[in-house]
């Protein structure tokens, strides 16, 4: 009897172990598979919808860029905000063409002083200023407007300035979150770690060829880490994430994120020895957590992070998708908008 | 000035496609001497504005004793007097294993300052990297290697990449 119980618990290790390595393997593999997809998709002409839900302690503000990318430099895009156009943006090689549907959102748009160029706001001969024109909702050209270079992986960008430029970035920020998870899976509703009521994501359809790939975040850093210089180690959001991406075909689909930070708000209070107060509801004590967090990290000169639910969605993969100018267009420098209207030298 | 500023993209590519002759792809090498000047028919007599001028570059060339190419010309884009941009079209050795991805990727990484970054423009994958000052834009036609490289401040690159994707062989 002894020996089959040792047997039976041997049984046990080499089932454990066995299960360990598949979910290794797996893991590997289902980031390779993903990053395949990642590159079989990006450079595809496409129409997107990318819709951005910002949770703060002011409520939530939701932003949509829909477009159709006929390849790298044309582009067509039209933002809204809280279901509000806002924008219409045109990128035809060098030429970019811009109107404001709202022009008092246009504050958002504009150049940080930081990094404002005198005369940017300038105007053809005869013509009035940029600022003037887009007031009036009319469309802009600047023939050498062109945005610079949407982000790649290791771009200095920081999420939410510019949302046309947040969802052209959509991949390079797919590959980022990648390097950032823990691991890569696929999505496995019977697999012994996943837990429905922590999944903030719709499964598959069935039959329906779609395979979903889950990025698992890393635990949060102990409050004693340091990371090799003097500050604390501040959460990212690498440690809130949770990010899908739904491929077919090799191709992917759609990409779901969420920062989710009230799923770690006890991790938190642990980490951090505090305590957070009984009579709010987990969403406000999420946003005052970020915003306490987002302190200590701009201090630090760090991004700060960016509490929200993305959705990108992507159809006409490959199709034959095209970018007009629009017909009628005054021309003036748009340099007072962020990222745009740059001197050629700041342009790859 | 103008000849400096030749002179610099010329070695450029030079020593870059000498430093293929060293890699993995091996394929016999071309001493600078021997390599032939290409002649490009369809070539426009502009681009968007710019005079597109043959440059002589037979003396750097000499100068360079192992080219991964047997046949290249430089051509110069001027606005007025100013290159604004230069294209040097080169056909490789026979035997250049030119369509594979690593092949080009080996070429590639020889020519500017910076990673290069590949974007579609049409059907076309074209890779971009940054010299001193100037954007290069780098394209593979078959046996041939087209190099655009634009003046920082001039202020239609893209649009000229667009144009010269067009020039065949």
């Amino acid at each position: 009897m002894k020996r089959s119980w040792s047997r039976v618990g041997l049984c046990g290790v080499l089932v454990a172990a066995t299960l360990g390595l598949a979910a290794c393997n797996g893991a590997t593999d289902a980031e390779k598979r993903l990053r395949t997809a990642l590159r079989n998709t990006e450079k595809l002409s496409n129409t997107f919808l990318y819709t951005e839900t910002v949770h703060d302690t002011a409520g939530d503000h939701e932003t949509d860029v829909r477009g159709l990318v006929e390849d790298d430099f044309r582009y067509k895009a039209r933002v809204a905000e809280d279901g509000k156009p806002v924008l219409d943006e045109v990128v035809s090689d060098d030429a970019l063409a811009v109107r404001f549907l709202d022009p008092t959102r246009m504050s958002r748009f504009l150049r940080k002083p930081s990094t404002a160029r005198a005369g940017g706001a300038g105007a053809a001969p005869g013509q009035p200023p940029a600022a003037e024109l887009l007031a009036t909702r009319r469309w802009v050209l600047d023939p050498a407007g062109a945005p610079a270079e949407f982000a790649g992986p290791d771009t200095d960008h920081t999420l939410g300035d510019d949302p046309i430029a947040d969802a052209r970035g959509v991949f390079a920020y797919v590959e980022t979150a990648v390097d950032e998870a823990a691991r890569v899976a696929e999505f496995n509703p019977q697999s012994l770690e996943y837990r429905k009521d922590e999944d903030p994501f719709p499964a598959p359809a069935a039959h329906s060829g779609v395979i979903r790939y889950d990025l698992w975040r890393p635990n949060l850093p102990k409050a004693s880490q340091t990371g090799g210089g003097p500050n604390q180690v501040t959460p990212d959001a690498r440690h809130f994430r949770k990010m899908s991406v739904y491929v077919k075909d090799r191709r992917v689909i759609k990409v779901v994120e969420k920062i989710d930070v009230e799923s770690r708000l006890k991790d938190l209070a642990q980490i951090y020895d505090t305590k957070f107060p009984a009579d709010r509801s987990k969403a406000e004590l999420a946003a005052i957590a970020v915003e306490a967090l987002n302190v200590i990290r701009t201090g630090q000169g760090q991004d700060p992070i960016r509490m929200r639910d993305m959705d990108f969605s992507l159809k006409d993969l490959g199709g034959d998708v095209k970018v007009d100018m629009p017909a009628e267009t005054t021309r003036a420098s748009l340099a007072l908008l962020e990222n745009r209207g740059r001197a050629a030298d700041d342009r790859p | 000035m103008k000849g400096v500023r030749l002179l610099g993209a010329v070695l450029a590519a030079a020593l870059a496609l000498a430093g293929c002759a060293r890699s993995e792809a091996s394929v016999a090498p071309t001493p600078g001497r021997a390599v032939k000047t290409l002649d490009v028919a369809h070539l426009p007599a502009d681009l968007l504005g710019l005079k597109v001028t043959p440059e002589n570059v037979s003396a750097d060339l000499a100068r360079v004793p192992r080219a991964f190419v047997d046949a290249l010309s430089l051509y110069s884009m001027r606005r007025d007097d100013l290159v604004m941009a230069t294209l040097q079209v080169s056909r490789f050795n026979p035997g250049a294993d030119a369509a594979a991805e690593t092949f080009r990727r080996t070429v590639v990484n020889q020519i500017g300052a910076t990673a290069p970054r590949p974007v579609r423009l049409g059907a076309d994958t074209v890779y971009l990297t940054t010299g001193t000052k100037q954007s290069i834009a780098v394209w593979f036609r078959g046996r041939y290697l087209f190099v655009l490289a634009t003046r920082a401040d001039y202020d239609q690159p893209r649009t000229l990449l667009r144009q010269a994707l067009r020039i065949q062989p």
